[in-house]
């Protein structure tokens, strides 16, 4: 029940910070992008509360009990991935001056048809993304009080589709910033008292060297026997994946210039980092005090089940309230950051109806919240991190080609930038699905079933840069690329 | 800039600029081409874009190569040494703390070399951009004035001067 009393806690907080920034969230811009008066140091708080998800929190620890420590590699591209985000994207993307991608498409190709085409692949990265979300939340409640696993899901889809209705992204920022910290603190403190308590054999144990593959510093999936493929094709999808996920580039519309929006995208590397050294000790401790979740049970739960394995009592129990709500900070914040995205390509994209602006985008915010529910309910065995390292391979083989050519080649064409979409996309989503269908032999094609970056990001970046070659680029197209890096906003009285 | 012209006795919302660029995106006709941000394209305010933008992008190839050498080089060492699960730094295995630990500063140190750089280039460009050939009076009044880009999106208030566009 301490657990329940912590949710509960973090999420009387969660309200109580957005009801403080509700007041100024009554215009689009507000509701979207905050109207960019977002402070940078919140901004990268809030980029990294974001970004943070149960992926991290859970996923990765779990992930790790039942593949090894070569699971961490997906860790190592998520921050990587912000690397790319200062390099290649963060400043032309708030100099073009778009929201999101569809945006972005639209500015630098002039094609209503590439911004629905665009539309379409935001939800389809955005539901993948949010699917485990929930399941991380309705898995969470399950635990921490014994109500059904349906039961966390619909409680989870309410909750954030409540708090977007009544803040929108400015008060979201100020919500996620104070995230990133609860998770920070609250899976830090709690690997901290563990590997305390742990003792010498424990922490040993827990370092020990032996001669599986679990132990070897790669990702194999599903024991293909490539496993240098399996961690270069993660590696790829999820480096390249975070500089094309739509709800990420959203974020840099808040930064007050283009020069912000780079440095803020290093400030996320330090808090990533940071974050990023702790879920590896609830894996190696996880593997010593938990070794029945890896053969029976859900690895996912392994977070929040190992405090209570290794300390029972009270210590334990608060121990595991911490955990269950640094868990449950990370899905509200990702999820409300996802959803956002998401309803902005519904309510703005896609849709043609006459509905005034934020009215539209609140009926987004609840379809989109349901459809997600409803795809969550049936998903609960399937692995966090297998659900999201699918979202970034998509991305990458979709939005990260277009932002990365359309900001940095004028040759880039509509043709060329929709054949390479399409091809991106169905390449991806096919090859996962086709994973999860087909029982194909074990070697490479395993992996490059399951995590097909590898071949569909140079896959989509050809078809691009060929068709685009075939055709020529308009005229102002030189001018809309040169518009995105000439330093306007240096001189700019402030 | 006033809103659209109505009927008098119809209510009329008031809301800023912004606002009603935002709210009315999707009334924007076919995309409308922003002049480069001074307004005035004359040729050698766009020499020096061209010129800016070739330095950035190499910087960004340059960068991105670093970054591929890093992640696939740490990875293929990793793979190639496998001697190192046996080393020990501490009571940690010296691969695993390389892939724990060790890679987070290194991106880091990528990340901030190339802002800085960025930066550098940025710097340098401003100056010469602020030496059009002609100097003409309206250089500075044309600047979009505010960091909300949004509010340069000249679609929205009708053709704008200077835009090269379809």
């Amino acid at each position: 029940m301490t657990g329940l009393l912590a949710i509960g806690l973090l999420l009387a907080a969660s309200m109580l910070i957005g009801v403080y920034g509700v007041r100024a969230a009554r215009s689009t811009p507000d509701f979207l992008v905050a109207s960019q008066e977002v402070k940078p140091t919140w901004n990268a708080l809030a980029i990294a509360g974001e970004y943070v998800s149960a992926a991290s929190v859970l996923g990765l620890a779990g992930l790790m009990l039942k593949h090894g420590i070569g699971t961490l590699w997906y860790a190592v591209g998520f921050t990587a991935g912000y690397v790319v985000v200062a390099a290649l994207v963060a400043g032309p993307m708030r100099r073009s001056g778009a929201y999101t991608v569809p945006d972005f498409a639209d500015y630098r190709l002039g094609s209503q048809r590439i911004r629905k085409l665009c539309a379409v692949i935001v939800l389809v990265i955005m539901w993948l993304y949010l699917i485990p979300q929930f399941k991380g939340a309705g898995v969470v409640l399950h635990l921490v009080s014994g109500t059904p696993y349906w039961v966390g899901v619909v409680l989870a889809g309410l909750v954030v589709s409540v708090s977007i209705l009544a803040g929108g992204m400015r008060s979201a920022t100020y919500v996620q910033g104070f995230h990133y910290l609860v998770k920070l603190v609250f899976i830090a403190v709690p690997a901290v008292v563990l590997l305390a308590s742990a003792g010498p054999e424990g922490r040993a144990e827990a370092l020990h060297v032996d001669l599986t593959a679990w132990s070897r510093p790669l990702l194999d999936l599903d024991n293909s026997g490539e496993p240098l493929l399996a961690t270069w094709s993660v590696l790829i999808a999820t480096t390249l994946g975070a500089a094309g996920l739509p709800h990420v580039i959203m974020r840099f519309s808040t930064t007050a210039t283009a020069r912000a929006a780079r440095r803020v995208a290093v400030w996320v590397i330090v808090l990533l980092g940071l974050f990023y050294l702790f879920p590896a000790v609830y894996g190696l401790l996880g593997r010593v005090f938990t070794p029945e979740l890896a053969t029976e049970g859900d690895t996912d739960t392994v977070t929040v089940v190992l405090p209570g394995a290794m300390l029972p009592g009270t210590w334990g129990a608060v121990l595991t309230a911490l955990v269950a709500a640094g868990a449950f900070a990370a899905f509200l914040s990702t999820s409300s950051g996802l959803l956002l995205a998401l309803a902005g390509g519904l309510s703005h994209d896609l849709s043609r109806t006459g509905a005034t602006g934020v009215g539209r985008l609140r009926l987004a915010v609840a379809a989109g919240a349901l459809v997600a529910v409803l795809l969550s309910l049936p998903a609960a065995a399937v692995d966090i991190n297998v659900l999201v390292g699918w979202a970034f391979a998509v991305a990458a083989s979709t939005f990260c080609p277009l932002l990365v050519l359309g900001i940095w080649w004028r040759g880039l064409t509509v043709a060329g930038a929709a054949a390479g979409l399409v091809a991106g996309v169905c390449a991806s989503t096919g090859a996962a699905l086709a994973s999860a269908v087909v029982d194909a032999p074990h070697g490479w094609v395993v992996v490059l079933l399951a995590q097909p970056a590898a071949w569909t990001v140079p896959l989509a970046f050809a078809v691009m840069y060929g068709v685009s070659r075939l055709g020529t680029p308009p005229e102002w197209a030189e001018r809309a690329v040169l518009r995105l890096h000439t330093p306007d906003d240096t001189a700019r009285p402030r | 800039m006033s809103l659209p012209s109505r009927p008098p006795h119809r209510r009329v919302r008031v809301t800023s600029p912004q606002t009603r660029i935002a709210l009315s995106r999707r009334h924007r006709p076919v995309q409308q081409l922003l002049p480069l941000p001074d307004g005035t394209l004359d040729d050698g305010a766009l020499a020096a874009a061209r010129a800016t933008f070739a330095r950035q992008r190499r910087l960004a190839l340059r960068t991105a190569t670093g970054l591929a050498a890093l992640l696939l080089g740490l990875s293929g060492l990793l793979a190639a040494l496998p001697a190192l699960d046996r080393i020990t730094v501490g009571p940690v295995p010296a691969s695993w703390l390389l892939l724990m630990a060790a890679s987070y500063p290194m991106l880091l140190v990528i990340a901030a070399l190339h802002v800085r750089a960025a930066e550098r280039i940025e710097d340098s460009a401003a100056p010469e951009r602020h030496r059009p050939a002609v100097p003409g009076p309206g250089t500075d009044a044309h600047r979009p004035g505010t960091g909300t880009t949004t509010g340069t999106r000249t679609g929205d208030w009708g053709p704008a001067a200077g835009g090269g566009r379809p």
